[in-house]
């Protein structure tokens, strides 16, 4: 009992952070000490002060201000990721492990085809095809990510299909449709959702790669990935230049990663 | 406990995967040392980030190399001014507009022991002719006779840039007689002959005891490839390369503040960091746009800031260093509100007030590519897109590794590359290639009929100081235009461990190795 009282908590915490993070990234307009856009050579690589926080990077940009308007493109764009890819995988998964039969088959081989490629480098050969900006990144990620979960809901729909509550419905005359919202969705999503909420940080790291890479987003926007990329010209003169985004993308994908193992826990229970 | 569990397991892997990187790399190192171990004493190891395809000169730019690692050496050669001495040729003299007289030393002997002539001179031109269609963009060989150690060429047509372009690498001399595949093992005349080579990997020479200009210092030396230049740094830094070419100008400082272990040598080089324009853009078209642009480029900034010194600024398009340099004409300064007044003036202004300035309902919004390979060249682009956002022009920039695709398909706005302009030291070859409307490189097609003519009388004229004149002409006139935008000239640099000696920095990219390098022990 008292055990369950700490996890909920911790959980709590937990939650508490993100909160915290998301609406620093939301606020960064009002947080930034300074234009995160605006170069002057006078005040290149400035080692952190009072009015710069964090230093300066190689075009005499604030490096606090950076990262919290990289956050917004890190955090969100994954966040929009997920959500796009959890809504398609789990419609098509979902589709395909209820209706059974050809609609299972075809959708079945596709998933397979998608998964036989690697995904990353699928994904940084899309973001290359469709050109540099964030908007493509998104796109390319997506398309790589979606059939992850459309293959778990798939098999997890198939595993509900047998249960007797199923074969009730259906003797109760509800439709297709409406089985496949009522019954099988429920009983699939909360094994989904913790999923997804593990792959939030993956996705900031896949974003943060495809950014470092130089396939992500395009300049002057500011990204975790593309200031690690200036960052590790000045790998021996100016380690912070790395080392700053690189803990920005630790801690937040730490958070998110004890977060949907939390989730998980409590879901479990 | 089970939390702790995961968060143990997830420590012990990351320290696993990072073993294992460390492993790696470590792997490597010790190959690279045993290398060395080797020849400490006699061999100097060289690093690079580029390589050539084989070691045939014929073929695309592999010649530069062949020179550099001292294999291959040309008629005349480069002195520090970029100006043409006699090398293995003694004199090269003009007859009428299109017959030259060469006439070639004596002592020359191939690195078999044959003897060098005007006919093994016609022999190897006619095959590299054969090959590679650049040598007769450079000497327009007509036709070739030899006698005994006299060379007679005959050209197409009048060639005033002659004499320089037979110090152009790719004009070099090997045996082709000679037995063995060019391409592994070519017979040059240098101080070097090549061991072994494998590309994208590790060159080895050993000296050529017989070389004319009396036996090389070093009894061999080793050309290491490093493709990612942070390796190449730290190769030099933990002493396994005695000399490292294209250190990137941000990890320079490590080695100049170390002046005990290191030489730090850079020369000004004609390597420009050029700005093409496309004239196909409504808004380039507008001079307003394009001066606005060229005043909001701080060049000093650049290069010694952004660039760390590594480049020198460019007061026009040419060096400065150079004669026909534009240092005395006149310049674009910067000055944003210049820009800002000149925007106006064409009548641009902020209607929707989105910070973006319009016209006609259009904001000015530009597509700027370039690519990565040269480490200055993104932040440059970055810096330009900041300020030319404070004078209301909209900037994106897009990084690529090569902008090979976007050159042919004319897919761009504004495009900074990196060029060589002037590598034989003559003004003709860069304005005949981009300056001129039908130019090879005018990726923007620039085009000022003024222009054309005056290169036109550029590429028939002989006399230097006209030639200069002439040059210099053209340059104001696409300055007047802001037809093109030179940012600066990178520096060649060299980083050597301070027991390596003898060697001559060259403005040209042609030169590295000969025989006066040697180690001191």
């Amino acid at each position: 009992m008292k055990r369950k009282k700490t996890e909920e908590i911790s959980f709590y915490i937990l939650i508490g952070l993100i909160v915290i993070l998301l609406l620093a990234a939301l606020l960064a307009p009002v947080l930034a000490p300074n234009d995160p856009f605006k170069t002057e050579l006078t005040l290149a690589l400035i080692k952190p002060d009072k009015e710069f926080p964090l230093g300066t990077d190689p075009l005499g940009r604030c490096v606090l201000s950076r990262i919290l308007y990289g956050a917004r493109v890190s955090i969100f764009s994954s966040l929009c990721i997920i959500g796009i890819v959890f809504f398609i995988g789990t419609a098509i998964g979902v589709t395909a492990g209820y209706l059974g039969g050809a609609v299972d088959m075809v959708l079945t081989k596709i998933i397979t085809i998608m998964q036989a490629f690697p995904k990353f480098i699928l994904a940084i050969a899309i973001a290359g095809v469709l050109g540099i900006g964030i908007k493509n990144t998104i796109l390319a990620l997506c398309l790589v990510e979606w059939a992850e979960y459309a293959r778990i809901s798939r098999n997890l729909s198939r595993g509900v299909k047998q249960r007797t509550y199923i074969k009730a419905a259906k003797v109760c005359g509800e439709s297709r449709l409406q089985i496949m919202f009522h019954h099988v969705l429920p009983n699939v999503l909360p094994t989904l959702v913790v999923n997804a909420s593990l792959g939030i940080s993956s996705m900031i790291m896949e974003v943060a790669a495809l950014s470092y890479l130089g396939v992500g987003v395009k300049s002057p926007m500011s990204e975790w990935g593309a200031m690690m990329n200036i960052g590790k010209d000045y790998l021996q003169t100016e380690t912070r230049l790395v080392i700053i985004p690189g803990i920005a993308i630790f801690v937040v994908s730490v958070l998110f990663n004890l977060f949907g193992d939390k989730l998980r826990d409590i879901l479990d229970r | 406990m089970k939390n702790r569990m995961i968060k143990l397991t997830a420590l012990l892997m990351s320290v696993l995967l990072l073993g294992t990187g460390c492993g790696a790399s470590g792997g490597d190192t010790a190959g690279d040392t045993a290398v060395k171990e080797e020849g400490t004493k006699e061999k100097a190891v060289f690093a690079d980030t580029q390589c050539p395809t084989s070691l045939d000169l014929a073929d695309s730019w592999n010649s530069w190399y062949t020179s550099r690692y001292g294999i291959t050496e040309t008629l005349f050669k480069l002195d520090d001014t970029l100006t043409a001495q006699p090398f293995l040729a003694e004199s090269c003299e003009m007859q009428d507009d299109t017959t030259w007289v060469i006439k070639l030393r004596d002592d020359v002997t191939f690195q078999n022991g044959n003897k060098m002539t005007a006919e093994t001179v016609k022999k190897c031109w006619e095959r590299t002719m054969e090959i590679n269609a650049r040598l007769n963009e450079l000497l327009f060989i007509d036709s070739m006779q030899a006698d005994g150690q006299t060379l007679t060429v005959k050209t197409t047509k009048a060639v005033p840039s002659f004499i320089t372009s037979l110090s152009e690498p790719l004009t070099g001399i090997i045996d082709v007689e000679a037995d063995g595949d060019i391409a592994e093992k070519p017979v040059g005349t240098g101080p070097f002959m090549p061991v072994s080579y494998e590309v994208k990997g590790t060159l080895e020479v050993e000296q050529y005891t017989d070389y004319w200009g009396g036996t090389p210092k070093l009894e061999g030396a080793v050309f290491h490839v490093i493709a990612d230049a942070n390796a190449l740094a730290m190769a030099q830094q933990s002493g396994e390369s005695d000399l490292s070419v294209s250190i990137p100008a941000t990890s320079l400082e490590l080695f100049e503040k170390d002046d005990a272990k290191y030489n730090v040598d850079g020369v000004a080089g004609s390597r420009g960091q050029v700005i093409f324009m496309n004239y196909d853009n409504e808004f380039i078209q507008d001079i307003h746009v394009r001066k606005a642009i060229s005043m909001s480029i701080d060049k000093e900034s650049y290069a010694n800031v952004l660039n760390k010194g590594a480049s020198v600024p460019a007061s026009q398009l040419y060096p400065d260093f150079m004669a026909f340099g534009g240092s005395d004409g006149e310049c674009i300064e910067y000055d944003l509100n210049g820009a800002k007044e000149l925007l106006k003036e064409g009548g641009y202004s902020d209607s929707d007030g989105d910070g973006i300035l319009d016209k006609d309902g259009k904001n000015i919004s530009l597509r700027m590519v370039t690519y990565s390979t040269k480490a200055e060249l993104p932040n440059f682009c970055e810096e330009m897109s900041s300020k030319l956002k404070e004078i209301g022009i909209d900037l994106q920039v897009e990084v690529y590794e090569s902008v090979a695709e976007q050159q042919k398909s004319g897919d761009f706005d504004l495009m900074m590359i990196s060029f060589t302009m002037t590598p034989t030291g003559d003004p003709g070859y860069f304005a005949d290639i981009a300056f001129k409307t039908d130019g090879s490189s005018n990726y923007g097609h620039y085009s000022n009929t003024e222009v054309d003519a005056l290169i036109d009388q550029l590429d028939s004229e002989f006399d230097q100081e006209k030639r200069t004149e002439l040059t210099k002409q053209i340059q104001q006139k696409i300055i007047d235009d802001a037809g093109y935008i030179v940012v600066g000239h990178s520096k060649y640099i060299y980083v050597m461990g301070s027991s390596l000696k003898g060697l001559k920095t060259n403005p040209s990219e042609y030169y590295l190795l000969d025989a006066e390098v040697y180690i001191q022990k």
